[in-house]
């Protein structure tokens, strides 16, 4: 039985997938055309492209982060779709966990891709010195995903889920204006030891993010 | 283990502004409960506890044998569950739910939600979007239907449909019913629908269970009796009956275990039998909920 039970979890996590299929496309698109505009360099003094396709490329991850879990775990729950799935053979908690993993796998999925494309291209360009810079930047932005799943899987709230994305657009400000230009972030070539602490660090807090997210709907006693 | 389909004792859950008090009810394998009560009596929470969507306080709950919330999961492979405020995904097609439930149930009956497709009139190709509340109604039992549940849980299934609508599934679940292996409980607030499907009714009021018991034996000992008192009689006081409403010469006595024991015993007081009737069971249902009240002083 516990097979079957991990097979209808993971049913629900590719019924998810399949739903949220146009986002990730659309967000793989927006990405990549991010990324071919902050590569256009016409050595004007304000860098409109790099400038530019850097604002839409920051902004289009962060707004597929809210997306994911907004339309994939709280609408669900609003138009009333959560009770039926719950008519199914899963347990509160089963559905708990496979909405975090679904929702984990349609993240990363436009982010491994984009952060592969950066990788790669900034490689082949012989411009790997900014990579360390660039990873800490995204881990950020998985790790403000995660803790945003993590709310809104643990409070089923549309209050306390708008409350997390206010704190998390703050705290993507805050993160870009301070602790990029930190010394030995800003401009630092290559793994720094302050870039290796921080990434630790967003490591750290998208272990404890989803941690939460996986133990703390378990131990609720209404789920509906 | 228990040989019911369903068994609550002594269920408790309370929230701030309601509590489920301590109730017990049972539903042997093959039959049919009907749970009637009025908006927030408790039909929708009982149902949720059923289904391990909302813990109890305190009380035992079983479903096909097991422990819920616990074993729930393995209850819910032999349990179609519909609620009145579920709702199926709107971007989807009927199709892809279709495909989605069979891909998960060995058990599905595929010509039979094709007959169902063409019963309910619904075309699987319709995004759910598109769909009324009684074809996305239609849509919800169909897809619990076909999985051939041996248990079949129906909160207000058709709430909100149309009488066609409401017909239409009304009659698929008496067809349901012939297989006698299947037990249903089935919550409405349409008491003639009830008294068409049921073989056992349970009666539900401020968060306890009030009356429970066969059909035929609520229609059977339920009665009211027309009476003539002449000025100065005084109706004497019987068992069984549980109000007399008195105006000028006339009273009517509504009895919830009717003797004919009781008509002599009126006459012999001094009163007249001018005519006694059964009851239907909204009458029913309403006379046990207003006597219920008031003993409770409510």
């Amino acid at each position: 039985m516990s097979t079957a039970n991990g097979s209808v979890a993971w049913r629900l996590v590719v019924k998810d997938l399949y739903l949220h299929r146009w986002l990730v496309v659309v967000t793989l698109a927006s990405g990549i055309a991010s990324l071919l505009v902050s590569g256009i360099d016409k050595a004007d003094n304000v860098r409109t492209g790099p400038n530019l396709g850097l604002l839409l490329f920051i902004t289009t991850v962060v707004a597929f982060g809210i997306f994911v879990p907004m339309t994939g775990i709280l609408k669900e729950r609003q138009d009333r779709s959560q009770l039926w799935v719950l008519s199914l053979p899963i347990s509160p908690r089963g559905y708990a966990q496979a909405k975090v993993w679904a929702s984990l796998i349609a993240f990363l999925v436009p982010w491994l891709l984009l952060t592969g494309i950066v990788i790669v291209a900034e490689t082949l360009a012989g411009r790997s010195g900014g990579l360390g810079v660039f990873l800490v930047m995204m881990t950020f932005f998985l790790a403000a995903f995660c803790l945003l799943v993590a709310l809104v899987v643990v409070t089923m709230s549309e209050a306390w889920a708008i409350a997390g994305i206010l704190a998390s657009n703050v705290a993507v400000t805050v993160f870009l204006t301070k602790v990029l230009t930190l010394p030995g972030i800003a401009g630092g070539s290559g793994f720094t030891p302050r870039i290796l602490t921080v990434l630790a660090l967003e490591l750290a807090l998208i272990a404890v993010a989803l941690g939460l997210a996986l133990t703390l709907p378990a131990r609720k006693k209404d789920f509906v | 283990m228990s040989t019911a389909a369903i068994e609550l004792r002594e269920v408790t859950k309370q929230y701030r502004f309601f509590t489920l008090d301590k109730v017990s009810l049972r539903l042997e394998k093959g039959l049919v409960m009907g749970l009637v009560g009025p908006n927030g009596a408790g039909k929708t929470t009982t149902m949720r506890i059923l289904m391990g969507l909302v813990q109890p306080d305190a009380g035992e709950v079983e479903v096909l044998g097991c422990r819920i919330p616990e074993e729930q999961v393995r209850a819910k492979w032999d349990t179609g569950y519909v609620g009145d405020e579920m709702r199926l995904f709107s971007s989807a097609t009927l199709k892809w739910h279709l495909d989605f439930v069979r891909s998960m149930f060995p058990g599905w009956d595929e010509a039979y939600a094709g007959t169902l497709l063409k019963r309910f009139h619904l075309r699987p190709e319709q995004r759910v979007k598109g769909l009324s509340r009684g074809e996305e109604a239609k849509a919800l039992l169909l897809l619990a239907l076909a999985r051939k549940p041996k248990l079949l849980v129906l909160d207000e299934p058709t709430s909100g449909l149309d009488p066609v609508a409401r017909q239409e599934v009304i009659s698929e679940l008496m067809e349901v019913m012939q297989d006698e292996e299947r037990s249903i409980l089935f919550s409405s607030h349409n008491t003639y629908e009830v008294e068409r499907i049921s073989d056992r009714i349970t009666f539900i009021d401020r968060g306890r269970v009030i009356d429970s018991d066969d059909k035929e034996v609520f229609l059977e000992r339920w009665r009211r009796v027309s009476l003539g008192v002449p000025d100065g009689v005084t109706l004497p006081t019987l068992p069984g009956v549980i109000d007399v409403a008195r105006s000028g010469r006339v009273a009517v006595v509504t009895a919830n275990a009717f003797d004919p024991a009781l008509l002599p015993a009126y006459e012999a007081a001094g009163a007249t039998v001018h005519d006694v009737q059964r009851m239907t069971l909204e009458e029913i249902f309403v006379a046990n909920v207003m006597s219920k009240r008031k003993e409770r002083g409510e």
